[in-house]
């Protein structure tokens, strides 16, 4: 049969062995391997499997020793003094320190780092290096949970004699002290990390190596899963699991990641500065529909600025009802109605109600989402005007230039939950993160409670506060939080995901 | 084997004819889409009529996409939208490449190494990454894109211009007209260009279209920040919002945009080769 | 040959180099015009880049625009581009050209390969077996007026169900098989290469050239001028062809070199391509610069050996120069 030997040779020309190794797709490739550096989630992901903290990253609230053996927390709770384990090398050979730990928040606190941590490392009064192996941080004010601030990845200070993390470290200098040493880096943005055979947990890591390959296309990153090219996907899209689930060969994790969607309103557009216009936008779009329609319903709509399956939501407070007869009331009581009969509603001098809509284009749900939004406005005679943007071009038109009325986006948290960034009058310069420009002394008086509370009841009791007031307020026009889930290779054994930096655990995953 | 003497022009049914004849009919679904659009024949593009991914139906001839518009009229649409663009890039590359293709044969020594040296340095960058270039600086305007999709082709048009000519001036009319005392654009305009080059020019414009489609089509279609935005409706954003569908078993509002941009490209290329077939016939 | 000649040949050559030379030097400067005046961040122009990586603030460049072309030209001649301003940010854009390069280039080098072999296949069949030959052209016609993004979109869509559906149905055992575009390796990278060929109308252009080219050649004229002057009637044949196919093919690198981009970004493939519309994506104008000037050398370089090629060949051309 020639045909069958032609196919054969084929299939022996395409034919590989099998890799000792994780691979796994993303969307895109990590922009920066430099824990300092990182903004984006393909880039924590795989920081996390090269770097490690002094502790583990708080998981439920919890946290586990990691570089430090131990720690002590003062009476006080100002004073935190760990002992740090003795075993732990760099990936280059070097012991690891106290001058380390030292350095990387003398680093994070130098203005001529780049790093968007600066406000974090900022809550550190001194850090006293006590011997090769303690050091103690001192705060400058009593925080609520101490050890909840040292999620920070720690940088080898012989690498930076010139003692702050320069802009292009990114792709240089890639040494850490986890389990996954970096290998390579390609042009393409493949990046390899193999085994750190130094590693200081015994028998671990089990698994040989890990390769991160980017494929924008979430169709072909399903088939590559499929057919066995890849073994892992961080996250794959809703309406793809029903057929994932019947793959023999794939596990389904899901994982909740503390995030949620929102639209948020730009305050620089003096229409939007009006509570009822905001108001009617909420009313007019059909959050739960939309829920259903492009993610399957796989989430959860919510009322306010935290995630659902954090504990900071205040369940008490409902989301607001699709209600495009209120809606247009509001709109109509705003001034803003459809004055000369073309659809579109203006205001007293004729000016239309026009508003762009920025967002990224990476998948095809969240494009469903915006144009699906556009139409329910456009019913309610809002003009929005939609732009699909390169992630780069996004972030530079939103929080560099604030050139939008609606954005539509996605925070992610840890597990602190804290939204002081985000709507705090103080922080809408350029690059910071309360990009509409959102200021409101109540808002401002709750955040700055939440830094000074003494406790996490006291916390929980004044987020619940704001929680209702930001739903009356509207910053954004909140949407819901999506279930997350990941897709394994039943190849790996031992799969245990955070729900946040993803990869915390694969130290104790095993390649069968 | 077969011997084959100089042909002669023959009235009747020639392959070149023919070619042109079946590319004309290639194009005219999409002229006629774009008419109807145009013309207002059609439903709303961006409205969301009816339910997604829904099979072709007497108010939805091709069916809708999977946000539930109507596909046929994004169709329309879409290239209704693009001829005023494409008409842009011909434009650019005629004006340019007449110039150039002018200044190579006609001008002086200096003007004529300078048309050379110009033409030269503008074919020499991929024609795709200058357009990438301009989409990337002009942030995705179609227009702009467009016009230089048409600057890269003017190295080509200027080319066939420069080739007339040189045919040209082995016979004497130039030189006779000249005598005659009849102006340089006359002669430029209306003998050599209009009168000699017409074929050729139009079978560059041909290609300048094509390949007009096709960069349009791949840049929407890779999606991002290069291509036409949605809601704006276009072949390749078309194709791109259904690729999804293609693994869900919806395979209708992805094949209706890729039959469009291959029936597209075909008539063009079939018309262009097939006036140049038939300028090669000629004596 | 004489040694006159000789000298007189490379005269030639240098002249032509020199000539190119010239030409890629305009190319760039317009090219560096061009993303100078595009509007953006300040930090990231050209000139600056390698001083901002110092540290986050960097003193703006003062300098005119003539000396910071000069300035990236004296790099580029070093082999310094400046570095990835969004790509891999900070990265070196010569570490982002160098591997990438050789993949691209070896890429469009097999595609360009296999499309000139069944051109000439399809055109030398035309003499020899004319109703298949014309049904192969209409064949290849038809699948050229696909667009490479297509082909490609195809060959997920359908090719990988059908490899695997034979797998399970036990027509032939595949171990370690993994999916076409996971990997440029193989028969996965012919497959690629196979698709740049035939896509975006390459392989019908060159199948319509080459059958003319036959033709022409096959006319009377030819043949009785070669049998009048006791040629042989192949060097005839090749020294009216060749030049001309040559020429034709310099001029299709540019498209192939665009079909390249396109079906780099489809796949995810590393190369040049596919560094070319991510930084054109996201603006990262030095890396796109490099692209471009690099790529213009190779469209330069083709153009230029298709001079040579005529020279050589064809004794009407060399006197004009």
């Amino acid at each position: 049969m020639p045909l069958r030997c032609v196919l054969l040779i084929f299939l022996l020309a395409v034919a590989a062995p099998a890799p000792a190794a994780l691979r796994y797709a993303e969307s895109s490739a990590p922009s920066s391997l430099n824990p300092f550096l990182v903004r984006d989630m393909p880039s924590l992901r795989a920081v996390e499997l090269v770097y490690e903290g002094l502790v583990t990253p708080p998981d439920a609230g919890r946290v586990r020793p990691l570089l430090a053996e131990s720690w002590q927390v003062s009476d006080d709770g100002r004073q935190v003094t760990f002992r740090l384990r003795r075993d732990v090398l760099w990936h280059d050979g070097e012991p690891f320190t106290a001058r380390d730990v030292a350095f990387t928040v003398a680093a994070g606190r130098d203005p001529r780092s780049a790093t968007p941590l600066r406000a974090q490392f900022a809550a550190f009064a001194a850090v006293d290096v006590l011997g090769e192996h303690a050091v103690r941080f001192r705060f400058a004010r009593k925080p609520v949970n101490p050890l909840l601030q040292f999620d920070f990845k720690i940088l080898p200070a012989h690498l930076f004699p010139e003692g702050y993390v320069p802009a292009d470290a990114g792709s240089r200098r890639v040494v850490g002290t986890g389990p996954f040493a970096f290998e390579a880096w390609s042009a393409g943005g493949e990046l390899r990390l193999v085994r750190n055979p130094r590693y200081h947990r015994p028998g671990q890591p089990g698994i040989g190596a890990v390769e991160v390959s980017p494929v924008p296309d979430p169709n072909i990153r399903n088939e590559l899963l499929r057919y066995g090219a890849l073994d892992l996907l961080p996250q794959v899209r809703p309406r793809d699991i029903p057929a994932l689930e019947e793959l023999s060969g794939v596990r389904l994790y899901p994982y909740s990641t503390l995030s949620y969607s929102f639209l948020g309103f730009n305050f620089r557009n003096p229409a939007l500065r009006d509570r009822r216009v905001r108001r009617a936008l909420v009313h007019g779009i059909d959050r739960t529909a939309m829920l259903r329609a492009h993610y399957g319903g796989r989430g959860t709509v919510i009322s306010g600025p935290f995630p659902s399956a954090s504990w900071a939501y205040n369940f008490d407070v409902k989301p607001w009802e699709h209600d495009p007869a209120r809606a247009a009331a509001l709109l109509d009581d705003a001034g803003w109605r459809d004055r000369d009969g073309d659809g579109w509603r203006e205001s007293e001098t004729g000016a239309p109600l026009r508003l762009r809509l920025v967002s990224t284009a990476t998948d095809e749900a969240q494009k469903a989402v915006v144009l699906d939004a556009e139409q329910q406005l456009r019913n309610l005679g809002v003009a929005v005007e939609v732009r699909f943007l390169e992630p780069l071009a996004w972030r530079e038109a939103v929080f560099d230039e604030h050139a939008f009325d609606l954005v539509l986006a996605e925070w992610t948290f840890d597990h602190n939950v804290d939204v002081y960034t985000l709507f705090h009058s103080s922080q809408t310069g350029p690059g910071q993160n309360n990009l509409g420009g959102y200021a409101d002394p109540e808002t401002d008086r709750l955040l700055d409670e939440s830094r000074a509370v003494p406790d996490s009841e006291a916390l929980r009791a004044v987020y619940g506060e704001l929680h209702r007031l930001l739903h009356d307020e509207l910053p954004y026009a909140f949407l819901w939080s999506l279930d997350r889930y990941a897709a394994v290779s039943t190849r790996i054994e031992g799969v245990r995901l955070h729900p946040f930096y993803f990869f915390s655990y694969t130290g104790a995953w095993k390649e069968r | 084997m077969k011997l084959t003497a100089y042909r002669h022009p023959r009235p009747g049914w020639t392959r070149p004819r023919a070619a042109v004849a079946v590319g004309l009919a290639c194009l005219a679904p999409a002229a006629a889409g774009a008419v109807l659009a145009v013309a207002g024949w059609l439903p709303d593009p961006a409205a969301f009529a009816g339910p997604g991914n829904a099979p072709p139906s007497p108010a939805h001839w091709l069916g809708t996409d999977v946000l539930g518009r109507d596909v046929a009229s994004r169709l329309g649409w879409a290239a209704a939208r693009f001829a005023g663009p494409a008409s842009l890039a011909v434009v650019v590359a005629l004006a340019v490449g007449g110039v150039l293709g002018v200044a190579e044969g006609l001008a002086g020594p200096v003007g004529r190494r300078a048309g050379r040296w110009t033409a030269q340095a503008l074919d020499g960058v991929p024609k795709l990454v200058l357009v990438l270039l301009a989409a990337s600086i002009t942030r995705s305007d179609l227009g702009w894109t467009m016009a230089v999709v048409g600057l890269t082709f003017a190295p080509q048009v200027a080319g066939a211009v420069r080739a007339s000519i040189e045919r040209l001036r082995a016979r004497a009319f130039i030189e006779a007209e000249r005598c005659l005392g009849v102006g340089a654009t006359r002669i430029v305009l209306l003998h050599i260009l209009w009168g000699h080059s017409r074929r050729a020019l139009v079978s560059q414009v041909t290609g300048v279209l094509a390949y007009a489609v096709l960069v349009e089509s791949s840049l929407s279609y890779l999606g991002g920040a290069l291509g036409v935005q949605e809601p704006s409706a276009s072949w390749g954003n078309m194709l791109a919002l259904a690729r999804d569908g293609l693994f869900h078993g919806a395979w209708l509002p992805a094949a209706a945009p890729a039959a469009a941009i291959c029936v597209t490209l075909l008539g063009f290329r079939l018309v262009g080769a097939g006036l140049l077939g038939a300028l090669e016939d000629r004596p | 040959m004489s040694r006159g000649v000789r000298w007189q040949w490379l005269g030639w050559a240098v002249g032509q180099a020199g000539a190119a030379a010239v030409v890629l030097l305009g190319t760039s400067l317009v090219l560096f015009l061009v993303v100078e005046a595009a509007p953006g961040r300040g930090p990231d122009r050209l000139g600056t880049v390698t001083a901002a990586a110092g540290g986050p603030v960097a003193p703006r460049d003062r300098a005119g625009w003539a000396v910071r072309y000069g300035r990236w030209v004296a790099g580029a001649v070093r082999g310094e581009f400046g570095s990835s301003t969004a790509v891999q940010r900070g990265r070196p854009v010569a570490e982002l050209l160098g591997s990438a390069a050789r993949r691209s280039l070896s890429l469009s080098a097999a595609a360009f390969g296999l499309a000139v072999f069944a051109a000439a296949v399809v055109a030398a069949g035309r003499r020899v077996l004319p109703g298949a030959a014309g049904v192969a052209a209409w064949g290849v016609h038809l699948a050229s007026a696909l667009p490479v993004f297509l082909l490609v979109y195809g060959a997920v869509v359908w090719l990988n169900p059908a490899v695997a559906r034979g797998a399970a149905s036990g027509w032939w055992d595949a171990p370690g098989w993994f999916p076409f575009p996971s990997r440029p390796e193989g028969a996965a990278w012919w497959l690629g290469a196979g698709l740049l060929a035939v896509g975006d109308g390459f392989l019908a252009d060159l199948c319509d050239r080459f059958s003319a080219q036959t033709d022409a050649v096959g006319a009377a004229g030819y043949r009785v001028g070669a049998r009048l002057l006791r040629l042989p009637r192949l060097a005839v044949a090749v020294r009216a062809t060749v030049p001309g196919v040559a020429d034709h093919l310099a001029g299709r690198v540019t498209f192939l070199l665009g079909s390249l981009v396109v079906l780099e970004s489809a796949l995810g493939w590393p190369g040049l391509g596919y560094l070319a519309w991510r930084a054109a994506a996201e603006r990262d104008l030095p890396v796109l610069l490099a692209v471009a000037v690099l790529l213009a050398v190779v469209v330069r370089t083709a153009a230029v050996a298709a001079g040579l090629v005529r020279a050589a060949l064809d004794p009407r051309y060399r006197g004009s120069g």
